[in-house]
């Protein structure tokens, strides 16, 4: 079975083979990991077209070298994904009544306490919580995707990890 | 790996598990150009901008009012204009 790295390569070289290999195997964890970052389904399904349409436009930009593929798409579709809310934060100050209605098909019982909690998160720790424990990926990786020093990638998932305990405990009490 | 921070964290561990998602397999494959985004979203419903004036009664009698005196002051003036 080939690497990822292989397939890009591939790719690269003029196989179409490679992209559609590509997208067979990292849709879905990309997918995951903007859905549970916006709990969105549209957004995050624009999202994933979007970055693969980058990938197909971009494909001789990437670098072995310089990181995995898996990195590589990440790193897009972050910058699209916080771009996009960026924009939407700015429309939604000029024109307030464009705020959509929330949608109540799930009743915040019904909304499991992690998706919540992780919804509270602030976006820098939600975001790394994401990429460590649902794509487990290495430190340096995260650190490219979301552009910021190799060091602050574990302080900032130990801040996470305390907020999502307190959170927890404080469930638990209230529940009590 | 940066994972090996939750090994003793069974609880939070448990919580965060939970999380599944539902991947639209159907949804992925088909891809929306700019305007049906647009059209999508200028087709999802809103928030109701005079949420807050229609919940009270005196707000909600204002939204009623206001348009209608508005309403007559504009004929009296064109019928005293037109005098």
């Amino acid at each position: 079975m080939k690497r990822n790295e292989e397939w890009m390569e591939l790719y690269q070289n003029g196989d179409e083979t490679g992209f559609t290999e590509l997208y067979a195997i990292l849709h879905e964890p990309l997918y995951c990991f903007l859905y549970r970052y916006t709990q969105e389904e549209q957004l995050s399904v624009d999202i994933v077209h979007d970055t693969f349409e980058i990938l197909q436009k971009k494909k001789q930009t990437f670098d072995p070298d310089k990181g995995t593929v898996k990195a590589y798409l990440f790193q897009i579709a972050y910058r699209l994904l916080i771009n996009k809310l960026n924009r939407r934060k700015k429309w939604r100050s000029l024109l307030p009544f464009l705020i959509p209605q929330a949608d109540h098909s799930i009743s915040m019982d019904e909304k499991m306490w992690v998706q919540q909690a992780i919804a509270d998160l602030p976006d820098k720790q939600r975001a790394i919580i994401l990429l460590v424990y649902y794509e487990d990926l290495p430190q340096n990786e995260i650190a490219s995707i979301l552009d910021i020093p190799i060091g602050t990638v574990k302080s900032r998932l130990h801040k996470a990890m305390s907020t999502l305990k307190n959170d927890l405990k404080e469930d638990f009490h209230a529940e009590g | 790996m940066l994972k090996d921070e939750f090994k003793k964290e069974d609880t939070l561990k448990k919580e965060l598990d939970q999380f599944h998602v539902i991947v639209p397999e159907q949804k992925l494959m088909q891809k929306q150009v700019a305007w049906q985004r647009f059209i999508h979203y200028l087709a999802s419903p809103a928030k109701d901008p005079l949420e807050k004036t229609t919940v009270t009664f005196t707000g909600l009698n204002l939204t009623r009012i206001v348009p209608l005196a508005l309403g007559i002051g504009i004929s009296i003036v064109q019928i005293w204009v037109h005098m």
